[in-house]
Order: C-alpha cells, then structure tokens, then sequence
C-alpha cells in the first residue's frame, strides 16, 4: 500500500515540476496539458522500471521538450519567480544527487533530522538576541533557552501555514547562520571576548619566547646592522616583508638578567621599538662601593664578507683619492 | 545521418497514421510508435505533437473510463486530420521517390 502512496507522491512532484515550467501558458491550455501529462506519469511509473525522472529525463527537460513538439514558444520567464526558478534547480540537482550511490540513503535520512533541527533553533535564537543585546552569558539564560526550545519543538510538530510560515522561515535562516557562526566561533576558540565579557578572565597566553629567536630558540636581543664596507650603522628601521615593524620584543629576565633596553622615542612620546640597535645597557654590582653600574652594552665583533675588517679606512662615502692609490696589501681584504 | 532527427521531422505524420488506423490515449500512441520502429522518440514529443494536432483541429478527443485508472483521454483522427494524412502521406512519399531517384543515379555512377 505505501508503494502506491509513493508512486502518486513521484507522479504528484514531476508534474508540478513541469508544470511549474509551463506555468506562462494560459490556464485552459495548462489544464488541457496536465489532463494528459499525470495520465502519462501514471503509466510510466506503473510499467516502467526506476524513477519518472531516469525514465522520462528531468522535469525541466521533458516541459522543454513538450513545448517544442507542441508548437509553444521556449519558456518565457515573467511568470517564473526566481524562487519557482531556485526550487526548480534544487529540485534538478537533488535528482542528480540521488543517483550517486549511498546519496538516497543519506538524503532519505536529513528528514529525521528535523526534530533535532526544531530542538535547536529555538535557543539559538535567544542566544542571538542575548548576543547582539551585548547581555552577559550566564546560568540565568537556560530558563528562556528551554523554553524556546519548547515552544520551537511544539512550532514544528503542529506545522504551519499561510504568512507565520514565511516568518518561521526566515527565522529558521537566522537561526541557522547563527549557529553556524556560533560553531566556527567555538571551533575556533573565539568565544574567549563574549566569555571576558560576563567576567571570565580570558585565559592568558603565556610567552614562552620573544617575538625574534634564533632557529634553535635562543632569543635575538638586538639587532647590529653593517654595510658593505663592514661600517655599523646607526638608527636603522627594519621592517619585515609585509611591512610590519621587526622588533625584538621584551626580553625575558631569565635569558640576559642584566640587560636593560633604553628605547628612543618619537616626538609623542611612543618607543621606536623597531630602530635599530637599541640602546642596551648592562648593569652590574660594584662590590667596591655596592653601587650599581650601568654601562653601555658593546656592539658584538663581526666580519663583514669582503669588508675590511669595519676599519675606519673604509668608510668613507665618496669616491676616496686612495682608490686609485697602490692596492692595499693581500693580506687586508679581498676586494 | 541521424535518423531520429528524420523521425523527428515526419513524427506528425506518423502519429496521424497511428491513430487513424486504431483511436488511441497518449501512452498507447507512444508504445505503437515504438513498436513501429520509432524506438527512441521522446515521450514528450508524442504528448507535444497530439497536442499541437488536436489545437489544429486534426484530431478529437473522448475520454474512456479504464479498468484500474480514473479515465484516459482518447484521441481520433477527424475529417480534417484525414485530409492532412492524405496530404502528408503525398508529400512524404513524393520525398522519398525523390531521394531513392537520387541514390539510384549515384550506385549506377
């Protein structure tokens, strides 16, 4: 008996499907077509052998079809809302979805899923409310967040029609990006600002390592940058590739207990944090009078590739008279 | 050359010719055209074409209560459709001496 039930409702939802496509012909030629078209769908599904669409083709294919041979123009879309339009190419698309393998059996199933989906919806709700009121969140919302689950529970079960159904399907849209939205908040650990909100301290991060490490972990405590002719410059800015100031950030007193950093500052009053090399200092106990000394941290000792050794000789800027003076000796470069 | 484009083009002549020899409801039309040769026409295309006769005025139409199914709508051919046969079938077969004529002169060359 169900096997009749389910062939009328096949026959009932491919001719609707056609008829939507056929829906700018005048009423009388409509009535006439359907007359024979749920006759036809009948016969086929009672004789032939899987579904009116692996048969007949889909809907949309067999009203383009019918038209033509009947004389009528192609389709002409004023009658034809996007939402007939919409629906028509789900509907095209979930034929074509049901014919991969295991594709019925999940699809069959996403019904049973409604309950859950009604259980759901309703606290959503409230928790967007809640959200956009900037309310805190808190053991008080269960009492209206089960009873939105209620009343949405008791929503679906008695179903609904006319303009309130409109209403409930938008709702169902809002709810349902909202809860996605809520899902990839938490999925990504996001939720810690609403959380710090209602006076949960957001749990801190602890800093394990300045922001510059060398790639076996040691701490970069600053930075010494030489030119080619192996000269140190002074008051250098260093930005990364995306532009963004490089700075070595605190440094632990674990690593250097000594170091002290003196940054330069900007007319306002803000550290150059990203100017190099910082002033850096090294304090020490003087155990001869027990004072604290504070002494400028000294510049590390470096060769340059093909500098000359940072000697004062070669620093200077313009075309110096000695380059054309005897080449220095071997042994005091490469150049 | 693709013959259901052929069938396709002589598919109003064929349906009249169907329905002349026996009245008919759409599936059976289909089935007998099938059983004609006309093995791959569209379901469609025969629906559309008895509609475009019946709107010309070629055919009429009855319904007959059926044994297990509600009624089935009958097609006959009238004075009118009969006269587009006869017409049609001259055509048709004026076409056909035509491209034998045609084919004969090329085997002989």
């Amino acid at each position: 008996m169900s096997d009749t039930v389910t062939v009328r409702d096949e026959v009932g939802a491919y001719a609707d499907a056609v008829l939507r496509e056929l829906a700018d012909l005048p009423e009388a030629e409509r009535a006439d077509l359907v007359d024979d078209l749920e006759q036809h769908l009948a016969e086929v599904a009672a004789e032939g052998e899987g579904s009116l669409a692996a048969q007949l083709g889909a809907p949309e294919t067999y009203a383009a079809e019918l038209r033509a041979s009947a004389g009528l123009s192609a389709f002409a879309a004023p009658h034809h809302s996007w939402r007939a339009q919409l629906r028509a190419s789900a509907e095209q698309a979930g034929v074509r979805l049901r014919s991969l393998p295991g594709a019925a059996a999940v699809l069959d199933f996403l019904p049973e899923l409604r309950p859950a989906w009604w259980l759901v919806r309703g606290p959503l709700l409230v928790l967007l409310v809640v959200v956009i009121q900037g309310l805190g969140l808190g053991v008080s919302l269960l009492v209206p967040m089960a009873a939105a689950a209620a009343a949405s529970v008791a929503l679906g079960r008695r179903g609904v029609r006319g303009h309130l159904r409109a209403a409930v399907t938008v709702a169902n849209v809002i709810a349902g990006w909202f809860g996605l939205w809520l899902l990839l908040m938490l999925l990504g650990g996001g939720l810690g600002s609403a959380a710090a909100a209602e006076g949960y301290a957001p749990m801190p991060v602890p800093v394990t390592s300045p922001f510059l490490t060398h790639p076996e972990g040691e701490p970069i405590t600053n930075l010494y940058v030489y030119d080619a002719n192996g000269r140190q410059l002074e008051d250098v800015y260093v930005y990364d590739g995306g532009g963004r100031p490089v700075e070595v950030g605190p440094i632990d007193a674990a690593v250097i207990p000594e170091l002290e950093t003196d940054y330069e500052r900007a007319a306002d009053g803000t550290p150059l944090t990203n100017r190099y090399p910082l002033d850096q200092y090294l304090r020490s106990f003087d155990e001869a009078d027990g004072s604290v000394v504070r002494r400028p941290r000294p510049a590390p000792e470096v060769t340059i590739p093909g500098a000359d050794d940072g000697s004062d000789d070669r620093v200077a800027p313009s075309p110096a008279p000695r380059a054309s003076v005897a080449p220095t000796p071997a042994t005091s470069g490469v150049r | 050359m693709d013959a259901s484009q052929l069938r396709k083009g002589v598919l109003d002549l064929a349906v009249l010719a169907v329905i002349s020899r026996a009245d008919g409801y759409g599936y059976d039309i289909v089935r007998r055209l099938r059983e004609a040769g006309f093995d791959d026409v569209g379901d469609a295309s025969v629906y559309g074409t008895l509609r475009r006769l019946f709107a010309g005025g070629a055919l009429t139409s009855y319904v007959k209560p059926s044994g297990e199914g509600p009624h089935r709508k009958y097609y006959a051919v009238n004075d009118t459709g009969r006269d587009l046969l006869e017409e049609s079938g001259k055509t048709w077969r004026a076409f056909v001496e035509a491209v034998d004529a045609l084919l004969a002169r090329e085997d002989a060359a």
